[in-house]
C-alpha cells in the first residue's frame, strides 16, 4: 500500500513540474493556439476567458490535473488532433522496439551468466567483463551507427533500414499494434519476416546497452549464491551440478536482478528516442522530436508524461516484486 | 590494471581538454571547400568534413567542452544532492519524507524527453542541458547521502563526541560528512561517464550544443549524415573519443569502488 502511495505522489510531482514548464513556454498560449492576426486586446481577453487562462493558476492546475487523469493531454498545435490519440497510435512502435531489445538482452544475460557460473574467473567471465565495460561506454546512437555501417554500408546492401516495415510490404492488420504479434495473429509469415528483419538492428542496439547493467548484477548475485548456504546444502546432498545451478543458485540470484531489469527497461523506453532517430523508427520519441522541431509543444509534454507514468509503474512493480521475492527488503527499509 | 587504464584515459582527456587550444592544430571552425570530405591521411590525420574543416582539430577541441559540461552537470548534482540528503538523513521525519519524494519524482523523469520539454519551455541552450542532466542525477546523491548519514547518526563515536559536548553542526560537518565523502566521490566518478553520454546524446538530437561548435555529439550527428556515402571517419573518430572518455570514468569509478570496499573491511 505504502509503495503505491509513493508512486502516486511521484506522479503528482511530475505533473506539477510539467505544468510549471508549460507555463514557462514562450508565447501567449492564446496567440499560439491560432488566434487570427489583427485581433484587438478585447478579443484576446475573451479568448483567454473562454479557455480559462484568466483564472488563478491553482484552479488552472486543478483543471490540467483533471484533464490528464481523464487521458486528455491537450491538442497538437500543428495538426489540431488530440495528443493522447497521436501518442497511443505510436506507442506500440516504441514498445515493440524496447520489448524486443529487452528480450534479447535478457537472453544474453541469462546465457552469459550461467556460463560464468560454471567457471567463475574463466575465459567467459573475462570476456563478459569486457562486454560490460564496453557496453556501458558505448552510446546508443554510436552502436546504432556502427551496426548500420557494418551491415549495410560495408556489406553493400545499399538501402538503409528505415521504419518498421519495408515500403512495399503492407503492414499487418492492426490488433495489438505490435507488428510481430499482429503478423502472427494474421498468419502472414512473409510480413512477419520483413518486420522482424527491420526490428533486428534497432533492437540489437538497445540490447547491447541493456546487457551491461543487468549482467553486472546477475553475475555478482550468482557468484554470491554459489558460495552461499543454499548451494552448500544442495551440494552436500550430492545433487548433480546442473540441478544445483538451475534449481538452487538461479532462483536465488534472480531476486536482485528483477528490480534492476525493470529499471533498465524503463531507461530503455526513455532512450528509445535516440534509436528512433537513428533508424527512422516511427515511435513516440521521433514524434516528439518532430513536434519539437515544429515548435508544437503539447506532444512533447504528453510524451514525457506518458513515458514517466510507464516508468513509475515499472518502478512500483520492481519494488513490489523485490519485496515479494525477498521479504528482508521491506523489513530492513523500515 | 583496469583502474590504471582508466586513470591514463582520464589523464589524457584532461590534458587534451586543457592543451587543445595551445596545440599547433588547424582552426576547428575554418572551412575550406577545396579540401572537403578527405579521408584520413598525412595532411589531415582524421580527415576533413563536408566543409573542409580538419576533424582532428575539431575532435580535440571538443574535449574541453564535453568534459567541462559534464563536470558542471555532476557538480550541480553533487552539491545540492548531498545537502538535501544530509539534512534528510540527519533530521529524519518530514525532511526525510520530502527528500524521498523529490528523489522519486526526479528518478521517474526520462532524460531525453525532459530535456526536450525544458528546451521548449526555457529555450534551447547549454544551461538547459546542464541543468537537466544535473536534475536526473540528483536523486543518486540524495539517496546515497541520506542512507549513509542515517547509518552514522547514532554511531558510538558520535555518542562519545556528544558526551564531550559537541553540537549537531560539528557532528554533521566534521564527523559524519567526511566519512561519507569518499562514497560520494566514487559515485561521482562513475556518474561523470553517464553525464558525458547523456550530454552527447542530447546534442546528437539537437538539444544543447549546436553546430558549428565542435562537440562530440554534434560531430557524430554530422557524421551520421555522411555514413551512407562511405565517409566513415566523420563518425568514427568523435565516437571513439567519446567512448574512451566514458570508459575511462567507468574503469576509474569501478577501481575506486573496489579500493574503498577493501579499505572498509
Amino acid at each position: 500500500m505504502w509503495a503505491v502511495g509513493r508512486s502516486l505522489a511521484a506522479l503528482g510531482g511530475v505533473m506539477v513540474l510539467a505544468f510549471v514548464l508549460t507555463r514557462l513556454m514562450p508565447g501567449d498560449p492564446v496567440v499560439m493556439l491560432g488566434a487570427a492576426p489583427g485581433l484587438g486586446p478585447e478579443e484576446l481577453a475573451q479568448m483567454r476567458a473562454a479557455s480559462g487562462l484568466d483564472r488563478p493558476l491553482v484552479l488552472q492546475f486543478v483543471d490540467y490535473f483533471g484533464g490528464v487523469l481523464r487521458g486528455d493531454l491537450g491538442h497538437s498545435v500543428s495538426t489540431g488532433r488530440p495528443v493522447a490519440e497521436e501518442i497511443a497510435r505510436r506507442l506500440p512502435a516504441s514498445l515493440e522496439l524496447a520489448l524486443a531489445g529487452f528480450g534479447m538482452a535478457i537472453l544474453v544475460v541469462l546465457g552469459l551468466g550461467l556460463a560464468i557460473a560454471r567457471r567463475p574467473g574463466g575465459l567467459t567471465d573475462r570476456f563478459a567483463s569486457v562486454v560490460v565495460a564496453l557496453g556501458a561506454a558505448l552510446p546508443l546512437f554510436v552502436s546504432g551507427l556502427l551496426l548500420i555501417q557494418l551491415f549495410y554500408v560495408q556489406a553493400g546492401t545499399g538501402l538503409l533500414p528505415v521504419g518498421r516495415i519495408p515500403a512495399l510490404v503492407p503492414p499487418p492488420a492492426s490488433r495489438t499494434g505490435l507488428f510481430l504479434v499482429d503478423a502472427v495473429l494474421a498468419r502472414e509469415w512473409g510480413v512477419l519476416a520483413a518486420a522482424a528483419a527491420q526490428l533486428l538492428l534497432p533492437s540489437a542496439v538497445l540490447a547491447i546497452f541493456a546487457v551491461a547493467p543487468m549482467l553486472r548484477v546477475f553475475r555478482a548475485a550468482l557468484l554470491a549464491a554459489l558460495t552461499g548456504p543454499g548451494v552448500y546444502g544442495a551440494r552436500a546432498l550430492g545433487l548433480p551440478e546442473q540441478v544445483v545451478l538451475t534449481r538452487y543458485a538461479l532462483p536465488e540470484a534472480l531476486g536482485p536482478v528483477i528490480p534492476v531489469a525493470l529499471l533498465t527497461f524503463g531507461y530503455l523506453l526513455g532512450a528509445v528516442v535516440l534509436v528512433e532517430k537513428v533508424f527512422g523508427w516511427p515511435g513516440v520519441g521521433r514524434y516528439a522530436l518532430e513536434a519539437l522541431a515544429a515548435l508544437d509543444y503539447p506532444p512533447v509534454q504528453g510524451a514525457m508524461l506518458v513515458f514517466t507514468a510507464i516508468h513509475v509503474g515499472l518502478a512500483l512493480l520492481a519494488d513490489l516484486l523485490g519485496r515479494w521475492l525477498d521479504p528482508r527488503v521491506g523489513a530492513a527499509d523500515g | 590494471m583496469a583502474e590504471r587504464l582508466g586513470f591514463v584515459l582520464i589523464g589524457i582527456l584532461a590534458a587534451v581538454a586543457v592543451m587543445a587550444p595551445l596545440l599547433p592544430l588547424a582552426d576547428p571552425v575554418a572551412t575550406n571547400v577545396r579540401s572537403a570530405l578527405q579521408a584520413p591521411g598525412s595532411v589531415h590525420l582524421f580527415g576533413t568534413d563536408a566543409l573542409g574543416r580538419d576533424l582532428l582539430a575539431r575532435v580535440l577541441n571538443a574535449a574541453g567542452l564535453d568534459l567541462g559540461l559534464a563536470v558542471l552537470a555532476v557538480a550541480l548534482a553533487v552539491v545540492p544532492g548531498c545537502a538535501i540528503g544530509a539534512v534528510a538523513g540527519w533530521f529524519g521525519g518530514a525532511a526525510e519524507g520530502l527528500a524521498g519524494w523529490l528523489a522519486d519524482v526526479l528518478l521517474a523523469l526520462p532524460i531525453y524527453l525532459l530535456a526536450m520539454v525544458a528546451a521548449a519551455a526555457l529555450g534551447n541552450s547549454l544551461t538547459v542541458v546542464v541543468l537537466v542532466t544535473a536534475m536526473v542525477n540528483l536523486p543518486l546523491y540524495i539517496r546515497l547521502t541520506r542512507i549513509e548519514v542515517r547509518r552514522r547518526r547514532y554511531a558510538p563515536w558520535l555518542d562519545a563526541a556528544r558526551m564531550g559536548g559537541a553540537q549537531d553542526g560539528y557532528l554533521l560537518f566534521a564527523m559524519v560528512l567526511p566519512a561519507v565523502a569518499p562514497l560520494v566521490a566514487v559515485q561521482a566518478t562513475t556518474n561523470m561517464g553517464w553525464a558525458m553520454l547523456n550530454l552527447a546524446g542530447l546534442s546528437f538530437i539537437g538539444i544543447g550544443v549546436r553546430p558549428p561548435t565542435p562537440e562530440w555529439g554534434v560531430l557524430i550527428a554530422d557524421g551520421a549524415r555522411h555514413l551512407g556515402a562511405g565517409h566513415w571517419w566523420l563518425t568514427a573518430f568523435p565516437a571513439l573519443a567519446l567512448m574512451l572518455a566514458v570508459l575511462g570514468f567507468h574503469l576509474l569509478g569501478d577501481g575506486l569502488a573496489v579500493r574503498l570496499r577493501r579499505a572498509r573491511i
